[in-house]
């Protein structure tokens, strides 16, 4: 959480986390250009012309996985550790991405009268689909990469604020719209075998059956949840026994938003609403649990009071909360949301039964 | 309290959590070594031709000839009954119409490196003092150059490429991941070539011109790198065939 800024934040997971995606870039790059026999030249292609797939192939799977990260965290949050430092993957594809760039204009681009970077605008105007010139795509999308990388640290985050950052970041969809162009009208018209093809398309499956996977698998829960509209604003939530202590609870209101019931305290016997969009980076609350007496987000560990919505000190993050009260065996909620970081009294199930 | 292990980036990492996620990063090693593998191994042949700077300095004498693109002609021997012909481009992505036009027609050392694929050679001339009168036009004496001999009207299919890349200069030197270059050495005066297959499978480099003969870079370069279709005279001149193209007739496949 942001009381002043540092470059970066170190910690021991992050410093993992680096160091297995050195690794994974590491192994891929040295495997792509040594299995080539003699190292540099091999006998069906020229050095350099493999460092350009070697470095292109590599920032291409990397944005595979990286897309697939938020839906797989979705539908096991197992995988949410690798969500946590996420943003580090998308620099570290940045600068391969930068790689495969600086390799096509040290060669392609190299060896002619006209300055390299007007030669890639101005060369090839043919804008027929096969002919295209889909380096313009491929610049594109590292356009994308770069402002992304360039914004990636909380600095931005709350310079921007964070609706404003993540519609920006959630141009990344774009970015990949744009590769997965770039190869098919470069690559994949100049070679013919099926393996090509063949991988462009296992990473488009990946991409959106996973999305489109992890989308239904939530509308679903939704749609189990006992959502009944009861008196005025005021709905029938969920029921308390289906509660388990310390964990999130998320519960999608008849208005699309989505509300995070948690209950807690030394025998579970308080219970509390809060907005399901942590403040940092929209994190789904909902899917978090209580640490040190507070809310904390399953994505980067932001932390909330759960009566008032807010950071505990010197933190100053807020989020809204929501009205609750007890009907019986079922917690029901106002669904009008109170300004983010409204203190407002939880359930107590001291109070009476279960 | 449930047994699902809670992840704080900034707290340890729970013991079960570790195993699982050394195992996601074990699968995502591997993923990484299968694609750069396959990928690998899945490309193209494109050729094993390209400079022969082991060769060194190379110095040929014949006659030049500037038009459509800068040509070299060796006479005739016992080896080559029709005389030989290499095109000429001069270092990087250039051409050498400039100097090839005043000495055209006439005898002259043509000293550069060579490039080399399968039975093709071209040669990247040194500068200037590349391409120089002949110290002893011996070799070339009484003879102007190849007789052209017209063919007729043919329709062809095959790719536009400069031809320097396609000697190895660069590997791949064709195709559309290479077009961009292609084109960048074309607009630099490289000679245009159509690279079509013959029914046997072996293949035959036409140098390209216009219907008078001349240059006709300008007008086909939307097209180069693709596979085409073109209509026009085509002309032996030694070895070498000349396809003179109206650029209307170009048809993309
Ligand atoms: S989104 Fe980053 S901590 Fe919640």
């Amino acid at each position: 959480m942001s009381v002043g800024y540092r470059p970066v934040l170190w910690n021991a997971n992050k410093l993992w986390y680096d160091g297995a995606l050195g690794l994974f870039v590491g192994l891929y790059l040295i495997l792509f250009l040594r299995y080539a026999p003699g190292l540099l030249e091999s006998p069906v292609i020229g050095g350099a012309e493999l460092r350009m797939r070697a470095f292109g192939s590599c920032a291409f799977l990397m944005l595979t996985i990286i897309l697939c990260i938020g839906p797989l965290a979705r539908l096991d949050t197992r995988f949410l550790p690798l969500l946590y430092n996420r943003r580090h993957f998308g620099v570290m594809t940045f600068f391969v991405a930068t790689a495969h760039l600086w390799a096509v204009s040290g060669w392609y681009l190299a060896f002619s009268p006209l300055d390299p970077w007007v030669a890639l605008l101005v060369s090839n105007t043919d804008i027929s689909f096969l002919g295209f010139p889909f380096e313009w795509l491929g610049m594109a999308a590292l356009a994308i990469l770069f402002t992304m990388a360039a914004t990636s640290h909380d600095f931005w985050l709350h310079f921007l604020s964070p609706p404003i950052w993540k519609r920006l970041h959630m141009l990344v969809y774009l970015c990949y719209g744009l590769v997965v162009m770039h190869v098919a009208l470069g690559l994949l018209q100049s070679e013919t075998g099926t393996a090509y093809p063949l991988m462009v398309g296992l990473s488009l499956l990946a991409v959106a059956g996973l999305h489109l996977t992890a989308g239904s698998v939530e509308a679903k829960r939704d749609r189990q949840q006992v959502v009944v509209t009861a008196d005025g604003d005021w709905i029938k939530a969920v029921r308390i026994d289906s509660l388990t202590p310390d964990h999130g609870h998320p519960v999608a209101l008849p208005n699309g938003e989505r509300v995070a019931v948690f209950r807690y305290g030394e025998t579970g016997e308080k219970i509390s609403a809060l907005s399901n969009v942590c403040a940092h980076q929209n994190g789904p609350l909902g899917e978090g649990k209580i640490v040190f007496g507070c809310v904390t987000c399953p994505w980067h560990g932001f932390q909330y009071d759960p009566e008032t919505g807010r950071s505990p000190p010197p933190f100053t993050e807020k989020v809204p909360t929501y009205r609750v009260r007890r009907d019986g065996d079922f917690v029901m909620i106002d669904t009008k949301a109170l300004p983010a970081g409204t203190p407002t009294p939880p359930i107590l199930l001291t109070d009476g039964p279960a | 309290m449930s047994k699902r292990p809670f992840f704080v980036g900034y707290l340890g990492m729970p013991r079960a959590l570790a195993m699982f996620l050394a195992v996601v990063v074990g699968v995502l090693l591997g993923t990484g070594a299968v694609v750069a593998t396959v990928i690998v191994e899945g490309q193209r042949d494109w050729g094993d031709g390209g400079f022969q700077w082991g060769e060194g300095q190379q110095t040929r004498t014949g006659i030049v000839m500037a038009d459509p693109y800068p040509i070299l002609f060796l006479p005739p021997d016992a080896d080559h009954p029709f005389g030989r012909t290499i095109p000429l481009s001069g270092v990087g992505k250039t051409g050498v119409q400039k100097i090839a036009r005043e000495m055209q027609g006439k005898p002259v050392d043509v000293s550069g490196v060579v490039l080399r694929r399968d039975d093709f050679e071209m040669i990247q001339v040194s500068g200037n003092e590349g391409l120089v009168a002949a110290a002893d036009p011996a070799p070339v004496a009484g003879w102007t150059g190849p007789d052209i001999e017209t063919l007729g009207r043919v329709t062809l299919k095959g790719e536009l490429l400069d031809s320097k890349c396609f000697h190895g200069a660069m590997r791949p030197g064709q195709g559309k991941t290479h077009k961009l270059c292609a084109n960048l050495c074309l607009i630099g005066g490289v000679p245009l070539t159509f690279l079509i297959r013959r029914a046997d499978g072996s293949v035959e480099s036409l140098l390209m011109a216009d219907p008078a003969g001349m240059e006709i870079t300008g007008a086909l370069l939307d097209y180069v790198s693709q596979a085409i279709e073109l209509t026009g005279e085509l002309e032996r001149r030694g070895d070498l065939l000349v396809f003179k193209v109206d650029p209307g007739t170009v048809r993309r496949l």
